[in-house]
Formats: structure tokens, C-alpha cells, sequence
């Protein structure tokens, strides 16, 4: 009867325990939703005619970069996403490259990581489907100057991690062309990483699958209605 | 002891069942919860699911480097819709403008002009030329027509798309068509006119805003 009873205990035991795991692995795969409030920007590069203040409406930002896992449901629900499926045009040959199939992550690949090797068409697509978008560069910007993406750096160990915007290539594409011409029109010329992100975002194309480069999702924030960022004259 | 291990195997059933339920009950909580947050979204989800498979039919005859793998679906002057797809067969000459565009968009427009009259007229039906807006906020169907007529650009051998913001950013990320939009409501963006082949797959792009319109029809037919 003993026997019986710690079987039974045992038992209650596991299940709590598997579901307690179960519950923690959610937690670990999927982000949690940050409200960040409405603020200005001053982007790094002026535009002439233009003020060099934008105002930012408020949005809710991913808690973290996209995970494998997350990704793997997307890719599970929309099967032209799938590595050996995707189109060259939206992906090139490095998409999901550390992923072991087309389902499979592989030994090496942990599902609360964040997704790396996606191309811009992918990052964009998985918003959507998640019911939310890419960040413009403002937004990420005015986040990152907030402070929003401290766990980037317990995640990726000292290496550099950069995100997909929606307007990536769109913000100074003109000065980028003339060599230390974009210096010149920074508003901030000693923000060397603010640089080294502007630069790298230049250089991107939108089917480019590299290894430090994934996404957070952004959604916008129902207090405040209609268009996310507007520039104010001040 | 027969008894214990009957005891046994059903108590280790009874408790996959109730971590089955404990595991598809959290997942629906989650689901709830992204429904709550975005309610809006998930009916076009819903779309998506629906529309997918019939487009992926329809897409696996392209090449990987077509642009008519977009999936989007435009709607032109007349405010019929239009996907990409839909031009399949005929060589494509697309320029990306908006109608309210003071300076280069009609210099553009005009060089697409010359190159249809150098076409010879007998030719003009394997050809298209497509107009895309990239100012979906003011540029609707209606104004696009107006544009059209204002130009004289007939038709039957011109269409003039709008569509969504992101569907536009798609689009001009293919074709390496660079746009922003500017605090006064002009746009600073790439001068270019793009050439596709009967299957969607780029065949030359000109940047040059003085462009003779041979020079345009040589590289139209390379």
C-alpha cells in the first residue's frame, strides 16, 4: 500500500515538475511585450529643410529579439518560409543556415536564442503573421536610446547583435554615397556605435542571411491611434 | 504486485492525459492573449491561411528570382485588383512615383513615354508599362487615374498601381529602389526605370534621367 502511495507522490511530483518546464520554456521562448511611451528622437543624421526632432508615438516592443522557437512556429504555420523552400529572391543561400532542417533546429541551435540569419523579406513576414511589424529606425533608435535593449548583450556574449528595421536602407541613403560625407551631417558625431549601425544598415540588402543579424517585432499602441512617427516642428 | 503495476499504468495515463491538457491549455492562453492585443490582425491571419496555398501553386512556375513571387495585390486606376503575377508574358518597363511628385517623377514618366512611341506600334502588345506609387496615403485609385488622363497615357498599355505601405517597401526592396518620405510630403527617392522579362526577372535598370529613348528600347531588348 506504501508502494502505492509513493507512487502516487511521485507522480503529483512529475507533473508539476513537467508542467512548471513547460511553463518556463514558454517563458524563455516567447517575449513579453514592452510599452514604450511616446518621446522625441533626434536621429544621427540631419536632413536639410527638415527639424532634426522626431516625435515617436508610443509602441509596444518584443522584451527580446525573436527566438528560434518563435520562429520555428511561424515557418510550421507558413511552409514557403521553410529553409529548403524559401525563394533566392527572398533569401539568400545563408537563410536559417545554423537550423538542421526545415522543422529541426539542430543541437547547437537553443529555441530561446534569437533568430539570426533571416533576411529582411522574412523578419517582415514573421511580424505580419505574428500580428505586429518591423520597427522603423526611429523607433529603434528612440528604444535603444531609452535603454530597451539591454538584454541583447547577456544574450549574444560580447558580440555585436543587429536588428532588421522596416526602413532599413531608407534613412540618409543619399549622403552614405559620398565617402565621410555623412560625417559631416551627424547630429551627434562622437556616437560611434549609433554610426557603426547606420553604416551597417546601408550596406544590407533586403535578401541578405547574415549571422548576427536578426529582429524584434514592434506593435502599435492602441492609446494612440493612426501613424506611428511623424516629424514635429519645433 | 500484478495489482500495484495495473494501479500503476493507469495513474502514469491518467497523468500524460493531464499534461496534454495542462500543455494545449497554456498554448491557448497564449493564443487568447495575442488575440486580445491584436485583435485586428488576426482576421487577416486568418486570410493569409486561406490565400496561401492557391498562391503558392500559382508561384512555383517562377523562377527564384522573379519578382512576381510577391504575393501582394495592387489595385490600379480603375480600381481593379492587380497582382504582379498578372503580367506574366509581356516585358514590363516599371518606374516607382507619386503623383504629386514636382520635378524628376515626370521627367521619368516622360522617358517611359518616348520609349513607347520608339516601340513599333505592331509590337506595343507584348510590352507593358507599369507605374507604382510609393504614396499610398494620397495617391488612391482616383487620383492615379487622374494622373493618367492628365498624361495621356492610355490604358491599354499603362497601369498605375497603389497598394499597401509594406507592399510598396517589398517591392522597392526587390528592385533596389531606395524612397523616403520628407517632412514637407515630398519624397527624396532613386531615379529609376526598371526592366522585366516575360517572367518577372529583371533584365536592366536605368538610372540615367537623360536617357535617349533608343538607348532605352536597346536595353528594354537586351
Amino acid at each position: 500500500m506504501n508502494f502505492r502511495i509513493l507512487n502516487i507522490v511521485i507522480l503529483i511530483f512529475a507533473i508539476t515538475a513537467g508542467s512548471l518546464a513547460q511553463f518556463k520554456s514558454e517563458l524563455e521562448i516567447h517575449s513579453k511585450k514592452i510599452l514604450i511611451s511616446c518621446g522625441y528622437y533626434v536621429p544621427l543624421f540631419k536632413d536639410d529643410g527638415e527639424s532634426s526632432k522626431f516625435f515617436v508615438k508610443s509602441f509596444y516592443l518584443d522584451s527580446k529579439p525573436v527566438s528560434n522557437g518563435e520562429f520555428l512556429e511561424f515557418v510550421k504555420a507558413k511552409p514557403q518560409w521553410r529553409k529548403s523552400k524559401v525563394k533566392r529572391i527572398f533569401a539568400d543561400a545563408n537563410y536559417l543556415r545554423k537550423w538542421k532542417g526545415d522543422l529541426q533546429l539542430g543541437k547547437d541551435v537553443k529555441a530561446e536564442d534569437p533568430v539570426c540569419n533571416v533576411s529582411w523579406f522574412a523578419a517582415n513576414a514573421y511580424c505580419r503573421w505574428a500580428g505586429k511589424r518591423l520597427p522603423t529606425v526611429n523607433e529603434w533608435e528612440y528604444a535603444y536610446s531609452k535603454n530597451f535593449f539591454n538584454h541583447k548583450n547577456e544574450l549574444n556574449s560580447g558580440n555585436s547583435f543587429y536588428e532588421w528595421t522596416f526602413d532599413f536602407n531608407r534613412i540618409n541613403f543619399q549622403a552614405s554615397s559620398v565617402c565621410g560625407g555623412a560625417g559631416a551631417s551627424a547630429n551627434d558625431p562622437k556616437n560611434y556605435s549609433a554610426f557603426l549601425r547606420f553604416s551597417f544598415r546601408n550596406s544590407l540588402k533586403a535578401n541578405y542571411c547574415l549571422n548576427d543579424l536578426g529582429f524584434s517585432c514592434v506593435a502599435d499602441s492602441n492609446k494612440i491611434p493612426s501613424e506611428v512617427i511623424y516629424s514635429e516642428n519645433y | 504486485m500484478k495489482k500495484y503495476l495495473i494501479g500503476f499504468v493507469s495513474v502514469v495515463i491518467v497523468v500524460f492525459a493531464v499534461m496534454i491538457y495542462i500543455n494545449s491549455s497554456n498554448k491557448t492562453l497564449i493564443i487568447k492573449k495575442d488575440q486580445n492585443d491584436f485583435v485586428q490582425v488576426n482576421n487577416s491571419k486568418e486570410n493569409d491561411k486561406e490565400s496561401c496555398c492557391v498562391i503558392e501553386l500559382k508561384t512555383s512556375d517562377h523562377s527564384e528570382n522573379s519578382i512576381y513571387n510577391l504575393e501582394s495585390i495592387w489595385k490600379d486606376q480603375n480600381g481593379n485588383k492587380v497582382e504582379l503575377k498578372n503580367f506574366v508574358g509581356k516585358k514590363i518597363i516599371l518606374a516607382m512615383i507619386y503623383a504629386s511628385c514636382p520635378t524628376v517623377c515626370p521627367v521619368i514618366v516622360s522617358n517611359m513615354k518616348n520609349l513607347e512611341l520608339a516601340i513599333p506600334h505592331n509590337e506595343l502588345n507584348n510590352y507593358h508599362f507599369v507605374l507604382v506609387s510609393i504614396d499610398p496615403d494620397r495617391d488612391t485609385p482616383e487620383k492615379l487615374n487622374q494622373y493618367a488622363v492628365e498624361r495621356n497615357l492610355d490604358a491599354k498599355t499603362w497601369t498605375l498601381l497603389s497598394g499597401s505601405k509594406n507592399d510598396v517597401a517589398e517591392l522597392a526592396e526587390m528592385i533596389g529602389f531606395n524612397y523616403k518620405k520628407n517632412a514637407n510630403g515630398t519624397f527624396t527617392h532613386s531615379n529609376l526605370i526598371t526592366f522585366l522579362d516575360k517572367h518577372g526577372m529583371i533584365l536592366n535598370q536605368s538610372e540615367n534621367l537623360n536617357q535617349s529613348s533608343k538607348n532605352l528600347l536597346a536595353m528594354l531588348n537586351k
